[in-house]
């Protein structure tokens, strides 16, 4: 199986404008830039990746992680992640919170601030 | 929220015919409504509904109108806007006390001119509460209704950009009042349109404000309704329920009416705004509205130290403004009633509220999670029972509870509750949490959180703060109520509201203080839990303890 992110000709277009045409792959390791000006549409594309599409948009094509097509799972199990321009930490939680927060699925379960700490130089 | 509405209004439409299974009255006859007209109270009550209605309502928005546009973006104003949500939670009762505590000839006013300005030794022989025109009523009531209003516009001017129009308006050489009311008002009554519907329908058929400040004999269409309801004779039920049903026509009239008169102003104001003027006595309406402001916040809140002061007084003759001695004796002469009332007041509070914040948030995270809004015929409904005179479907609502089995008791007080209660927890809760910014789901779904998971460990602890705002807005609006408790209970449970309605036909101001009290604060507990817990909670967040 190989790993690879695989941008299968995606077309996102809105009120019959198309705004994203893309046909890509990102082999394991490697970065792929997407850039544009104001309203191209990126950020549009990552929500379609993510799975956050918003509905006045329409979509043709796959994403396929590993081979496995992501376009039909809910977001939270397609095992991917996004960062955004804002730094969006969980205001009601601490540092190590947020940490967990992301990381106990690794450790297959809520763990606590000071297992964090300890397991952290493992993990980077 | 239109099921008990529509159940309510067909079981008073029924007697009002004079159907009434349970009195074995079952034919259809005019005769209740023939029996009604008769009454020779009828034209001035129907009068007394109309004027103090139309009065309180103008009044009210007027004034909330000349805060707005002479202070708006000023410090005055933030002042006010922190003052909004304790002053709104003063139950009605007990601002009604308040005020007749500040405005009767023997009152603090009247001390505190006496006898250096006014002469008098003795306390005039003037009938200014429960006065014949009900203008002691209407004071009441704008002293609660221009805070409401007041919460409503200062919502609706986040959405409407005010800032901007006002700064154009200022540039282009307009008065600050004379700027605000040609760009932004028109776009804020808009929003607002539905809460002064609401204010016109209360301020029509209050039952608990028109029993303390509103006229005797002959009293107020609502009044009146109550009077005929607890009679013990029967029959009487049916002439309640026609007066019920011309209530309630009078309501849809009123609004009908009202409804003309904004395109009546849109009209007007469309050829006053073409005209272009730039001032139109600014200065000196800025400084009404401040007045008009600032007298309805000392207004209550004089009125509720000064029921603090009669709960202590010992021996206060007139004229002395303050009582020869204090003693403590009235609070524990009444305070195992308090005590027990109390207790039942708080209990229907907190499960009417939880059950409201419940719905509300099912309500709200269905919309995110399937990706509608409500419709503004959703928030119309939402509104409805609000608009609708109590005295018009609350008997029918009883009636439909008992043939269902539910006696009068508490599970049905609940109820009754809940359907007041919801309105004003969905109002404020939803913007809060509408204006939630999703991104922060999309990460928490990125990291792998189910919808539920999302709802329960992100989205809900950063809204802690606007739930608790609600919890205290559904508090205060069930501790308030006074007709639902009275007639869907049976008579049966009494709340700090029910008894201390029950002491305005008596004299004893010390007995009316400690209860008046003992009202308002059931209802402004909450409101200070909810500003103080976050702070504890969140203590060393520095995102969330400026909130």
């Amino acid at each position: 199986m190989s790993h690879e992110l695989h941008l299968d000709i995606i077309r996102i277009s809105k009120d019959g404008r198309e705004l994203i045409a893309i046909d890509q792959t990102v082999a394991a390791g490697e970065v792929l830039s997407v850039m544009g000006p104001s309203g191209a549409g990126k950020s549009t594309l990552l929500n379609y990746i993510i799975g956050t599409l918003p509905s006045n948009f329409k979509a043709t094509g796959a994403v396929l992680l590993n081979g496995a097509n992501l376009c039909v799972l809910p977001s939270n199990q397609r095992q991917v992640g996004i960062l955004f321009q804002d730094d969006l930490l969980f205001p009601h939680m601490s540092v190590g919170q947020n940490l967990a927060f992301g990381l106990s699925e690794i450790f297959g379960g809520p763990i606590g601030s000071r297992a964090l700490i300890r397991h952290l130089p493992r993990l980077a | 929220m239109l099921g008990p509405v529509l159940a309510g209004l067909l079981g008073t439409i029924a007697p009002a015919f004079g159907y009434l299974p349970a009195a074995n009255m079952r034919e259809w006859t005019v005769a209740p409504f023939v029996g009604l007209f008769r009454w020779d109270g009828f034209p001035h009550a129907v009068m007394l509904s109309v004027t103090t209605g139309f009065l309180a309502t103008s009044l009210s928005l007027l004034i909330t109108v000349l805060i707005i546009g002479g202070w708006h973006g000023t410090q005055a104003f933030n002042l006010i806007r922190r003052l909004l949500s304790p002053l709104l939670s003063v139950p009605h009762a007990a601002a009604a006390f308040g005020i007749a505590f500040l405005i009767t000839p023997s009152g603090w006013v009247a001390r505190a001119f006496s006898p250096w300005l006014t002469g008098w030794e003795r306390p005039p022989d003037v009938l200014i509460v429960q006065d014949h025109w009900g203008l002691a009523m209407v004071v009441g009531l704008v002293a609660k209704e221009v805070p409401f209003l007041l919460l409503m516009s200062l919502a609706a001017l986040g959405q409407v950009n005010a800032k901007s129009s006002a700064t154009i308006a200022a540039a282009l050489g307009y008065g600050r009042v004379t700027g605000w009311l040609k760009t932004v008002f028109p776009r804020v009554y808009a929003q607002i349109r539905l809460p002064v519907y609401v204010v016109l329908a209360y301020s029509m058929s209050t039952v608990d404000v028109a029993i303390v400040l509103g006229p005797n004999t002959p009293p107020t269409l609502s009044v009146q309704i109550v009077k005929w309801m607890s009679d013990p004779d029967l029959a009487m039920r049916l002439e309640a329920a026609a007066a019920a049903v011309v209530q309630l026509l009078l309501v849809i009239g009123s609004l009908i009416l009202w409804r003309g008169g904004e395109i009546l102003v849109g009209i007007l104001g469309t050829k006053w705004v073409m005209r272009g003027t730039r001032s139109f006595g600014d200065n000196a309406l800025r400084i009404v509205g401040l007045g008009a402001g600032v007298l309805v916040c000392t207004g209550v809140l004089l009125g509720l130290v000064s029921l603090g002061v009669w709960s202590v007084a010992g021996l206060w003759s007139y004229p002395d403004v303050l009582p020869d001695s204090l003693f403590a004796r009235s609070w524990s002469r009444h305070w195992g009633n308090i005590f027990d009332t109390g207790i039942t007041t708080l209990l229907i509070a907190l499960c009417a509220t939880f059950i409201a914040v419940l719905l509300t948030l099912g309500c709200l995270e269905a919309e995110y999670r399937f990706n509608f809004t409500m419709s503004e015929r959703g928030v119309f409904l939402l509104y409805l029972p609000l608009m609708v005179p109590q005295t018009a479907f609350l008997p029918g609502l009883q009636t439909l509870m008992l043939s269902t089995g539910l006696k009068g008791g508490f599970v049905p007080v609940v109820l009754a509750h809940l359907v007041f209660v919801l309105p004003y927890v969905f109002l404020s809760l939803s913007d809060p949490f509408r204006a939630w910014d999703v991104r922060f789901g999309t990460i928490a779904a990125a990291l792998g959180r189910s919808a539920n998971g999302v709802l329960w460990r992100v989205r809900l602890p950063m809204l802690l703060a606007p739930v608790l705002t609600a919890v205290a807005v559904g508090f205060a609006a069930s501790v308030g109520q006074y007709l639902p408790t009275l007639l869907v209970g049976g008579g049966r449970l009494s709340t700090l509201t029910t008894e201390a309605v029950a002491l305005a036909a008596g004299g004893d101001r010390r007995a009316i203080g400690v209860y008046g009290l003992a009202q308002t604060v059931a209802a402004i507990l909450p409101f200070a839990a909810a500003l103080l817990l976050p702070q504890i909670i969140w203590r060393n967040r520095r995102g969330l303890s400026d909130a």
